[in-house]
């Protein structure tokens, strides 16, 4: 895979002073923050704290208010205005995984993976299904190539998911809890695979609450609690060494 | 409305057929009031209701005086006209009198009194009619299409003689048809000529009345005590001359009635009779406008419902508004009501629009099931999560392309199902069209039955017919739904 860029040489993300409102409440507030190429960053946080909505804003599918978003050197403009060409590069360049899969039920798990390639990339058919054939090896479901989605395990159908995103070969992931909804055994599936790919180079931008995986793979941690950024370093330093007292009181809750 | 009736008569005449004895036709000794069956609706001069609400009609004046003389009082049925002889013969009422031409065909299933009306038949056509002057040089042209009402001697006439002919339960139809120029002449008895036409100044009369036949009471076989008083309280009138009196008051009074005295025209032609390779024939041609007529309407109904359900879904909310005000309406009025508003009442809204009996009715049938349908692909629509659609747009789809492979393939395998059985159901609601003079299936069966009276033989025949279409049709949907229902595999 073409991922040469070196860690944090270039912002792939970057967010400034952006405002997103939903009806009268502002569920971000001024955020500012930046991914560095091959970076993986953890967003943690309180549930309603603005963790999704912020990783929505950076594909198109949330609007912002206001402020200023960058994603993969092209600017995305607050309500909606962003040119659907602009848009499309970005979410080529970054694949979303969601907590629940979202896979295509009336398509066959190798379908799946080449629908990107030929309806948005215009691949030929055989082409797509060779990129389809080897990515599905490569998340360790070449026997399922054939079958329908629903047959799969929680955890298989996310490996798939991760391979449908791959197919469009981005840049980075954006990845919204993506093991909350599966038992420990298969969780560990999908962040070993995870983990991989990180260090083949992809830029990951995970909501998480996964924190033992955040801490072990994660190049930076960031807190959000209330729309607003409480933390953001190192996983030792956020983890560890926090001198808030909401990062102390999250991280008990969390851990138990 | 006459065959909605006839659809309920067909129903409760196949239940009660093997129940009992005729009720109606043993009421006479007791003194009790006996029924005639009679069709009020286009029922001029006969019988039908008057500009004060009352009924009136020459008919009418002749069983009050025929009460009189049998010392029995008479009390009218509404009854489909066509359907007077099988009424009669089940004992809804114990005579039929509405205008009943003496044909071959009823005399073997019915007795008929002497006649007490000799009529004949007059060709009418529009006042600027210029191609014919009378019956024979109209049969002359081809091309030319005639009307009347079904199950009349008229009827019987022109389908001897073969000409393109449409039929209606009513004169007023028939005769509202040749004004809008959908047809070119209309042929019916004299009385009802007189009454609907004569005064109507886009109509004219054309040549003189001819074919003269009989208009007599009918009763069943099995009561010839009331055939018997019939007969002698109708002597006892043309004796008195009461009857010409009744006649003349109506204007129906002419030199051929003389032979009313002598009992009638004697006539002895014989009944038609029809080989089941015609019947079939003719059914198998009413199976195709069948055919042809789901396929069209349903194609409409989806042309109309897909984006009507798109609107409903993902449109502007006054569109919404639109599609749900469209929806409501042509679920919420019945089919038939819609039929007769696009055939009839259009022109009146539009002059010079003539849509022929097919299109009507596909425009007809399709708005109605539009509405069905438009719901059906809008709960499949809704049916689809929305993360569907952000899993399409988070690939770099636009919306056009997410709904094409994504949303609309989901949404078809729920609409599949309930579409076959809208599929099946609009093949049998066609039969409506018939209503619209529109030859299909069940029209068919209606003019083959009434025309010889063969209802059971012909109605079995149809309904095989019927079912040798449908059957298939749902082992198709089905075959259909199973392999929209298998995944792609691209």
């Amino acid at each position: 895979m073409d991922l040469k860029t070196s860690k944090g040489s270039r912002k792939a993300i970057e967010l400034r002073e952006v405002w997103c409102r939903r009806g009268q409440r502002s569920v971000i507030q001024g955020v500012n923050v930046s991914v560095g190429g091959g970076e993986t960053v953890a967003l943690i946080g309180p549930s309603g704290g603005g963790k999704s909505t912020l990783l929505r804003c950076l594909n198109g599918l949330t609007e912002f208010a206001s402020g200023e978003i960058s994603v993969c050197g092209r600017r995305l403009l607050p309500n909606g205005k962003t040119p659907f060409a602009d848009l499309r590069y970005v979410r080529t360049s970054l694949g979303m995984i969601f907590q629940d899969y979202r896979l295509f039920p009336h398509k066959s798990v190798l379908a799946n993976v080449m629908e990107g390639p030929i309806s948005v990339q215009g691949k030929t058919h055989d082409e797509a299904r060779a990129l389809a054939e080897g990515l599905i090896r490569r998340v360790g479901l070449a026997d399922f190539a054939g079958q329908s989605p629903g047959s799969l395990s929680g955890g298989q159908q996310q490996r798939v998911a991760i391979a449908r995103a791959l197919a469009m070969k981005p840049t980075g992931l954006l990845c919204d809890e993506i093991t909350a909804a599966l038992d420990p055994q298969l969780k560990s599936e999908v962040l070993g695979l995870l983990a991989q790919l990180r260090e083949e180079g992809l830029t990951i931008l995970m909501v998480t609450h996964e924190i033992g995986f955040a801490r072990k793979s994660a190049d930076r941690i960031v807190l959000l609690d209330g729309g607003k950024i409480i933390e953001d370093g190192p996983p030792e330093k956020v983890l560890d060494h926090s001198e808030s007292e909401r990062t102390r009181e999250f991280l008990q809750q969390v851990i138990g | 409305m006459r065959s909605p009736n006839l659809y309920a008569f067909l129903v409760l005449a196949w239940m009660i057929a093997f129940a009992g004895q005729p009720a109606g036709a043993q009421e006479t000794a007791s003194g009790k009031p006996i029924l005639f069956g009679s069709d009020i609706e286009g029922g001029g001069p006969y019988l039908f209701i008057g500009p004060d609400g009352k009924p009136l009609g020459f008919e009418l004046d002749i069983v009050r005086a025929l009460e009189k003389r049998m010392e029995i009082p008479v009390r009218h049925l509404q009854y489909d006209f066509a359907s007077l002889v099988p009424g009669l013969l089940k004992g809804d009422f114990a005579m039929a009198m509405n205008g009943l031409e003496v044909t071959p065909e009823r005399k073997e299933k019915v007795r008929f009194t002497r006649p007490y009306y000799i009529y004949r038949q007059q060709l009418a056509a529009r006042a600027g009619e210029k191609r014919f002057e009378d019956l024979d040089s109209a049969m002359g042209i081809s091309g030319l299409r005639f009307a009347t009402m079904e199950a009349t001697a008229a009827e019987r006439f022109l389908r001897q003689k073969g000409v393109d002919l449409a039929t209606y339960p009513s004169p007023t139809e028939a005769y509202a048809e040749l004004a809008l120029g959908r047809i070119d002449a209309v042929l019916l008895d004299l009385p009802m000529a007189v009454f609907y036409a004569k005064k109507n100044p886009q109509l004219r009369f054309c040549g003189p009345p001819v074919e003269p036949g009989e208009y007599a009471i009918a009763v069943a076989p099995s009561n010839p005590e009331l055939l018997e008083k019939l007969n002698s309280a109708l002597i006892g009138m043309i004796d008195s001359g009461e009857l010409r009196q009744i006649l003349e008051k109506w204007d129906l009074w002419d030199e051929v009635q003389v032979s009313l005295a002598g009992g009638g025209l004697h006539d002895h032609s014989q009944s038609q009779k029809w080989s089941v390779f015609t019947i079939l024939q003719m059914l198998m041609g009413g199976a195709l406008i069948t055919i042809a007529l789901t396929v069209c309407s349903f194609a409409f109904a989806i042309l109309i419902g897909f984006p009507l359900a798109l609107l409903r879904v993902y449109g502007p909310s006054p569109l919404r508004l639109l599609v749900i005000i469209h929806v409501e309406f042509f679920r919420g009025i019945p089919v038939y009501l819609l039929l007769l508003l696009v055939y009839f009442g259009l022109p009146e809204l539009l002059p010079g629009l003539s849509l022929n009996p097919f299109v009507a009715s596909v425009i007809g049938l399709g708005l109605n099931y539009s509405a069905y349908e438009s719901e059906i692909y809008r709960s499949a629509l809704q049916t689809v999560p929305a993360g569907q659609w952000e899993a399409a747009l988070s690939l770099g789809m636009d919306r056009i392309t997410a709904f094409r492979r994504i949303i609309a393939p989901q949404a078809m395998r729920v609409a599949l199902p309930p579409m076959t059985g809208d599929l099946v159901a609009l093949f049998k609601d066609t039969s409506i069209a018939g209503a619209i003079s529109l030859v299909e299936l069940n029209k068919q069966y209606q003019i083959l039955a009434k025309s010889s009276l063969q209802f059971l033989e012909i109605g079995l025949m149809t309904a095989l017919i019927y079912l040798v279409l449908s059957v298939p049709l749902g082992w198709l949907s089905r075959h259909l739904e199973k392999s929209m229902g298998k995944d792609e595999n691209n």
